[in-house]
């Protein structure tokens, strides 16, 4: 019922069949299908619908008004069997609570020396693509791993964002971030859930079972001023050599679960050696830690000379004290280590309009291990000290660009693959089409050989209004 | 004193006069050389006749069986009247159709013709700037029958002339609108040969109006001497008012394909800034 009156709201804008601008507002959006098949197991990942629609009331150059509005479902969590108990923890008021179908709110003031926005808001740092070096500001939505756009799978917070512009092309941006969400993990039985969500899911059914009491509370960070997210990054560009320096004292967007049994409540006796009591309660509290984060990043493109046309580009960031977990005796351990990141990325195009983009990541901890224990993937595998990716890219265009074709490739130093081919049509001014596929290789303990199992294809349709 | 002050105002008065913004280019000489045209030519391409210009259009691209796509844009242009080296910063901010608005490219071109433009891209779908590489020259511009080289970057220095001589254009009715233009104009006739060795084109026929200096009507010619391209300019220059593009129009003979570049509204002079072609001024899109 509830979504029969959304479709007959906004009806009316969607059979106005274009982009609807009266003086200062515009009013748009989309209706689209993404439908997802598993090649390895033979069934859906996803039947998403989603409806999408973006306002803007712009009274003067100075002054604009922005709201985003985005509501999905996904009819797969209601065909397919083992989906089907993903559903309540995915799909309810509690579980949405980063995932509001208000996307973004905000209201901008721009002048020559000062823009700011206040408001729910995505904010992006950095130069790599596909991967979180100095990017932190918000955290991201795994529900489809990372196979999405950015702009999709970022959870938008409230927050307020100043730029000052003291030179030309030099300024100074401000975050203040009251907000905490945390990055949002797809749930046991979900098609793209981590092995350590599964395992945890898993622990908490058999320790049901076993008659005992199971707590699973969050520990987010009150939304006060002392738990505040501060960013600060300086950018500026000299003889076309784009840098930015930036600092984020922020949060852990994942969160460090810490187990404790209260036998107070314990009604039996232990049914097995070593256990405790029957009835017992066990705790697990998930914890948040603030991190400092440090970094830079810079392009720059080659005008002239023998590389002309070559666009370098890399970004290095700093991150203290993040909290790692290790097991020992069969319990998780966090220790915190420093880490290092940073991507390496060059592009040119090839051939006319061929686009060659390549990437060389590493990803170092100050630490590779703790008590003799490596420290754990979300995959469920040990961690390298060092982990080294390399990326590419390649996109191109046909039919005047309507059909416009591009893969990417990556290659994890630990022999893990994923293979992303896709093929983008403009079939006309309101209507396109993706087809696509993910392709995963790997270890099943690695972060993308764990998804070796859920190679998919996958077909978008939208219609733009 | 009151000489002083006299003094003082007429400075002022003069100094007002030399730096007031122009819209319409300086007349052509009247015999000019074919460097002269050229070079003139290319000035009103680039409105450097401007301090600054703000424009509104679409692309509208008609296939081979009529089918039409159209895509339209915000256009802000500074000439920088080749402060440090550049000849001017352009910001273009696609309007329309839903599935590319938002999409944002600022432009720095060099007045060095062998210096590539630095280009900076919003990406919608990231909600980020990307530093980019330009397109190479001959690839579509925008997925059009126009090159790059056609719209963003041919200047003074990438071809060498020669004036054919004197002629009335034929006239060109358009793809786009069905309206004959500049029947019987009488036109200097150069011919273009670009200095890059195995280009996209082995030369071109210019058409330029004698009275205008515009540039009305390009041939491309292939190596084997087939002509495969056309394109079409039509400028509003009014006698004593702004003088704007209006229509670019190209024809690939070997495609069928008609694409227009249709100017909608402009405004000259509107006192841009250079803070307003940053980075920074990209991140302040909504979409």
């Amino acid at each position: 019922m509830k979504r029969l009156i959304i479709f007959l709201v906004l009806w009316p804008i969607i059979s106005y069949g274009t982009i609807l601008e009266k003086g200062p507002i515009t009013i748009e959006g989309y209706i689209k299908n993404e439908t997802g098949w598993n090649m390895n197991e033979n069934k859906f990942m996803k039947i998403l619908n989603v409806i999408d629609l973006r306002g803007q009331f712009r009274p003067n150059d100075y002054l604009s008004f922005y709201a985003h509005i985005n509501k999905f479902w996904d009819s797969a969590y209601g065909r397919v069997g083992e989906y089907r108990a993903a559903k309540d923890d995915m799909y309810t008021n509690e579980a949405w609570h980063g995932l509001s179908w208000v996307r973004e709110m905000y209201v901008d003031f721009f002048s020559d020396y000062v823009d700011i926005r206040a408001g729910k808001q995505i904010v992006t740092w950095g130069a790599a693509d596909g991967i979180r070096i100095l990017d932190q500001v918000n955290p991201l939505d795994y529900r489809e791993f990372t196979l999405k756009d950015w702009n999709e799978i970022k959870i938008p917070l409230w927050m307020l964002k100043v730029e000052v512009a003291p030179t030309v092309n030099g300024s100074l941006q401000f975050l203040f971030i009251p907000d905490f969400e945390p990055n949002y993990l797809a749930t046991d039985n979900a098609p793209f859930a981590y092995t350590l969500t599964r395992n945890a899911y898993n622990a908490y059914k058999r320790l049901r079972n076993f008659g005992y009491h199971v707590v699973i509370k969050k520990e987010m960070p009150a939304e006060t001023f002392e738990n505040a997210k501060f960013g600060i990054r300086w950018r500026d560009v000299i003889n076309s050599f784009e840098y930015t320096l930036n600092y984020l004292y922020g949060w852990n967007m994942s969160a460090e679960t810490y187990s404790s049994i209260d036998m107070t409540t314990a009604t039996g006796p232990s049914p097995l050696p070593g256990y405790p009591p029957i009835g017992s309660t066990y705790y697990f509290v998930k914890k948040y830690s603030r991190i400092h984060l440090w970094g830079f990043s810079f392009s720059k493109t080659l005008v002239s000379g023998l590389l002309q046309g070559l666009t370098i580009r890399g970004e290095f960031a700093y991150f203290k004290d993040v909290p790692m977990a290790y097991r020992l005796q069969s319990k998780t351990y966090y220790h915190k280590v420093d880490q290092y990141k940073y991507v390496i990325g060059l592009d040119k195009y090839i051939v006319t309009n061929w686009l060659f983009s390549f990437q060389f990541i590493q990803l170092i901890n100050s630490k590779g291990s703790c008590q003799g224990q490596k420290f754990i993937l979300p995959s469920g595998g040990t961690m390298d000290k060092v982990s080294t990716y390399l990326t590419l890219k390649i996109a191109t265009d046909f039919f005047h660009e309507r059909v416009k074709p591009d893969i990417l490739i990556l290659y994890g130093d630990d022999n893990e693959w994923r293979i992303s081919p896709k093929v983008y049509i403009e079939i006309g001014d309101h209507v396109t089409t993706t087809i696509g596929m993910h392709i995963f290789e790997g270890d099943a303990e690695e972060l993308y050989g764990e998804f070796d199992d859920k190679d998919e294809i996958y077909f978008q349709l939208k219609y733009s209004f | 004193m009151k000489k002083f002050l006299l003094w003082v105002c007429f400075l002022i008065f003069w100094s007002s006069l030399a730096f007031s913004a122009t819209c319409r280019p300086p007349d052509l000489p009247e015999s000019p050389t074919v460097e002269q045209i050229m070079k003139r030519w290319f000035d009103i391409k680039f409105t450097r006749y401007a301090d600054d210009v703000y424009y509104t259009g679409q692309v509208v691209m008609i296939d081979k069986t009529g089918f039409k796509r159209t895509k339209k844009w915000i256009r802000r242009r500074l000439i920088m009247h080749g402060k440090k080296g550049v000849d001017y910063k352009d910001l273009v901010l696609m309007t329309y159709p839903e599935y590319t608005k938002g999409l944002a490219v600022l432009t720095w071109a060099y007045l060095d013709v062998r210096k590539q433009n630095d280009l900076w891209l919003w990406l919608p779908s990231l909600k980020k700037i990307r530093k980019i590489s330009q397109a190479e020259e001959d690839d579509a511009f925008l997925g059009s029958e126009f090159t790059v080289e056609d719209i963003t970057t041919r200047r003074y220095g990438y071809e060498t002339y020669e004036l054919l001589g004197e002629e009335n254009f034929p006239g060109y009715t358009s793809r786009y609108d069905g309206k004959t233009y500049f029947k019987n104009t009488p036109c200097y006739k150069i011919k273009g040969i670009p200095n890059k060795k195995d280009w996209y084109y082995s030369y071109r026929i210019i058409w330029v109006d004698k009275k205008t200096g515009i540039c009305i009507f390009d041939e491309f010619y292939d190596k084997a001497g087939r002509k495969f391209k056309i394109v079409f300019r039509y400028y509003i220059t009014p006698e004593k008012d702004c003088w704007v593009s209006k229509i670019w129009e190209v024809y690939n003979f070997r495609t069928g394909h008609t694409d227009c570049i249709d100017i909608q509204t402009y405004k000259f002079n509107i006192g841009l800034k250079e803070r307003h072609f940053s980075p920074r001024i990209l991140e302040r899109m909504e979409w």
